[in-house]
């Protein structure tokens, strides 16, 4: 089936044009692209990079920085994981007992 | 008669890169300090094959396959991770921290094995996930499908 | 600006040009399948944009060579540890909302969003 584009479409369209002004008018707020005194690469950056084989015994900073000195992320990481293969395991292949209704109220009239 | 594969040419190739995966995998996961790599990759490409294995064979073989324990083994990785961070807490640590972990080695390699630790935890929980997501999306039009939660 | 740095903010406008087709695709089509694709593409941005925040001139992949001692040589790894996390909710929100797009077929039977809306109203 083709896709038929209506007016709203082109409405939709204006918007993500006038979304994209402003998102390459603000790319040149941002500081200078690779260059190296980038405020970004100075403060903690340059500590990991010059401290991660001393400190935590491994040459490879993503690691070191990933399970030694943000080994807290990791671990919540790691359960929000776990909590979305629950998730689609409860919301499809799980089992119900006979008879169950979800919510009803045939407990309730039942207890009378 | 009973069709044993999907197709041949996918069971030749399945055969040669099942082990390749596994072993891959392996050598990613240990290796995760000293060259590009680490858990969550390693937990990937071992699901891969896993998910190599379930793709060969034809949908009506599906005995072996355990939904809910594979989400039991899922629950291990965290388990294991949080085990490791409190391994150091009776010898006068804080959580996670690796420097008094009680192994006979010099101090600076026992972040090395509480890295290992923490990443073998990493690669069981991921690799569970993604093979037990696999296995409910594939269960949907089951004869014992009795529905959801909702 | 001079030409030069001018033109080296290219690649920003082509990582904003990714994220604004997602934007336009997760507006623009009926079905489900289609929106969960488009966010896809929005999320695959944001993770580019961050990735190229953290390059450096002569830069060499983060791991420590023995000889090389100097900060300014090695590529920053912080957002690439960051972005490991970013990946990974991806994966999960992937997950997720497929099996949520099973029990809505299962329920309406039918994804087209705009027939879904219509018979919730009845």
């Amino acid at each position: 089936m083709k896709h038929r584009f209506s007016r709203l479409s082109l409405a939709y369209g204006l918007i993500c044009l006038a979304v994209l002004g402003i998102m390459v008018y603000c790319t040149t707020f941002l500081p200078s692209y690779t260059q190296l005194d980038n405020p970004a690469h100075r403060n903690v950056a340059e500590h990991y990079i010059t401290q991660a084989k001393a400190e935590t015994g491994s040459p490879n900073m993503v690691t070191a920085v990933l399970a030694d000195y943000r080994g807290l992320d990791t671990l919540i990481e790691t359960s929000v994981i776990f909590t979305a293969g629950v998730v689609t395991y409860a919301l499809i292949a799980i089992r119900r007992r006979k008879n169950y209704i979800w919510g009803g109220d045939e407990d309730l009239e039942s207890d009378d | 008669m009973k069709a044993t594969t999907n197709s041949i040419i996918l069971e030749v190739a399945c055969r040669l890169l099942i082990p390749v995966l596994i072993v891959f995998g392996i050598y990613v996961l240990v290796h995760g300090e000293y060259s590009p790599g680490g858990g969550f990759q390693a937990g990937v490409v071992l699901a891969l094959a896993v998910i190599l294995n379930r793709v060969m064979e034809p949908a009506d073989t599906k005995k072996g396959y355990w939904t809910f324990k594979i989400i039991a083994l899922a629950g291990m990785g965290p388990v294991i991770y949080i085990l490791t961070g409190l391994w150091s807490i009776p010898f006068g640590g804080n959580f996670l921290e690796y420097s008094l972990l009680p192994l006979a080695v010099h101090e600076a390699e026992r972040h090395l094995y509480g890295i290992l630790l923490i990443e073998v935890g990493v690669t069981v929980g991921v690799m569970a996930t993604i093979i037990s997501i696999f296995d409910s999306l594939g269960k949907v039009g089951d004869p014992d499908d009795h529905g959801s939660l909702l | 600006m001079t030409m030069a740095v001018f033109f080296s903010y290219v690649i920003f406008w082509l990582i904003a040009l990714l994220y604004v087709s997602g934007f336009f695709g997760m507006m623009e089509h009926h079905h489900l399948v289609k929106k969960l694709m488009a966010m896809n593409l929005m999320q695959t941005a944001v993770i580019l944009f961050f990735l190229v925040l953290g390059q450096k001139i002569g830069g060499v992949t983060p791991i420590a060579v023995p000889g090389l001692t100097d900060p300014d040589a090695y590529v920053n790894p912080l957002p690439q540890a960051l972005m490991l996390t970013a990946i990974v909710v991806n994966l999960s929100t992937t997950g997720t909302a497929l099996a949520f797009l099973i029990v809505i077929k299962k329920h309406w039977n039918t994804l087209d969003e705009s027939e879904i809306m219509r018979r919730m109203d009845k």
